[in-house]
């Protein structure tokens, strides 16, 4: 009766191995974060933030900084490619982009309070395809 | 000896040497398909030629010929045999004027005589097969399924053979007079480099431009663009600017279709999948919602898609002129986009 038992559950033992090795998932290469953004200094005249990029690196950034309404802008680096003073919204394009660090800098024409403004990176993550909104730290 | 002449009709002609082209041929590993699509004759006259039943073809074929065979025409020509009395060039025996005949699908394999004597055999493992209690012949199966299962995991596409894909990526519409961006995307499992054709047909209403690499242009109604190329990695890119024509109208549907030849592959083509049709339309390209402006999803996608291509002139100037404006609207009288501010 044991023998028996033994028997049957032979072919089902060897199945469960079989299919377990079969189900078994590739090792998967765990994502990072692609991109960062913190301020270097989220006050006063001057602003200056610094863009992370680790690989693989999305081809293209859009890096949006949110300014109080009407302020003027003196200065820039780069230069921005959009600015609308009604919403007080900075556009960056940022294209080619490789891994590694890049500082992007506004001049305003009056001083802000630290930690009143806030800003956003918008990619493409190269493996979903998806569209990314990231808030740059403070 | 000069081995090139002109027909009575002016055509020059090379005398050619069938065993050299042959021995060259299976030197490099080609098929007679990949021969004779870059040549853009059939199979048949690929074989034709090698058995010495064409001794003479014409001079521009001769000249395809040596650049599919990766060699000099002077190596291909027969410069110690005149065309001889056995293998007289009268029409009959010269190659034929019409190439364009649809090339000879692969002959099907002839039932193997070794079969047969199994039947007797697979009748006794039959019987036998069918005396084993129910649950074990089921366990057997199962087995033999997995067996099937883990064969194809471990043993399926092995390195070394060429698993190609082609992927076409096109705006799903496009302004009349307004250059759009394709690309098509090869993608191999292959480990070694290997030779293809790439063969794109563009709708009738659509005037080709700028290709990246460059391709050549084949025919012109329909336009037909032709990539030869070795490709080395996993993946590569070929991408053209094409434009439908100015009076072309709104709201009509244009097809693209193309395939891929692999020089170590027997089958004819594999067809190009992805988007394959395109729409006349007054939005531009980038703005993939028609909603008359390009928001920053549209535009990471054009560059996620086309950026990278280095060279490729897609107007990116007008997209961004777009993209920081509140919208457009186009101008059927200026036949140009209207930037709204």
């Amino acid at each position: 009766m044991t023998a028996k038992k033994h028997h049957s559950r032979a072919p089902g033992l060897l199945f469960l191995a079989l299919f377990l090795l079969l189900a078994m998932p590739m090792p998967l290469r765990a994502g990072e974060a692609l991109v960062s953004g913190q301020y270097l200094s989220s006050g006063g005249q001057d602003l200056q933030l610094r863009i992370t990029v680790a690989g693989p690196a999305p081809g293209t950034l859009i890096v949006i900084q949110n300014l109080p309404p009407g302020m003027a802008i003196e200065a820039a680096s780069p230069a921005f490619h959009q600015y609308d003073a009604n919403k007080g919204e900075v556009k960056w394009l940022l294209t080619k982009v490789s891994p590694g660090s890049y500082l992007l800098s506004l001049r305003l024409s009056r001083p802000v309070p630290a930690g009143s403004i806030s800003g956003e990176i918008r990619y493409k993550d190269p493996a979903s395809g998806r569209l990314t909104h990231l808030p740059i730290r403070p | 000896m000069d081995s090139t002449k002109p027909l009575a009709g002016g055509v020059p002609m090379v005398n050619i040497d069938g065993a050299r082209i042959r021995r060259l041929r299976e030197e490099k590993g080609l098929t007679q398909l990949y021969v004779a699509t870059v040549v853009g004759v059939t199979t048949d006259t690929i074989s034709r030629w090698e058995n010495r039943r064409y001794p003479n073809i014409k001079k521009e074929n001769a000249l395809k010929l040596a650049e599919a065979l990766e060699t000099q025409v002077a190596d291909i020509v027969d410069h110690g045999q005149p065309a001889s009395p056995t293998e007289p060039s009268s029409p009959q025996n010269s190659e034929p004027p019409k190439q364009d005949e649809p090339l000879p699908q692969p002959p099907e394999p002839e039932p193997s005589p070794a079969l047969a004597p199994a039947a007797p055999q697979a009748a006794s493992f039959k019987a036998r097969f069918a005396s084993f209690p129910v649950p074990v012949r089921l366990a057997g199966f199962f087995l033999l399924a997995l067996a099937i299962l883990a064969f194809l995991r471990w043993y399926g596409p092995s390195e070394g053979e060429s698993q190609v894909a082609a992927y076409r990526i096109v705006p799903e519409h496009a302004t009349p007079g307004i250059p759009f961006p394709v690309v098509i995307e090869v993608t191999t499992s292959a480990t070694r480099p290997f030779s293809l054709i790439l063969k794109e047909t563009l709708p009738p209403a659509c005037i080709p431009a700028q290709g990246k690499p460059r391709f050549v242009s084949q025919a012109s109604d329909p336009p037909v663009l032709k990539w030869i190329d070795k490709i080395s990695g996993e993946q590569a890119v070929y991408s053209y600017l094409a434009k439908l024509q100015p009076e072309t109208e709104m709201e009509t549907g244009h097809q693209f279709s193309g395939g891929v030849t692999v020089r170590s592959d027997d089958n004819p083509s594999i067809p190009v999948s992805g988007t394959d049709s395109l729409q006349a339309s007054p939005f531009h390209w980038a703005d993939s919602n028609s909603d008359g402006r390009i928001d920053d999803e549209e535009l990471l996608s054009v560059y996620e898609i086309y950026g990278g291509i280095e060279g490729l002139q897609f107007g990116k100037k007008l997209i961004e002129e777009i993209w920081t404006a509140k919208g457009y609207r186009w101008n059927q009288e200026t036949r140009g986009y209207d930037i709204l501010h």
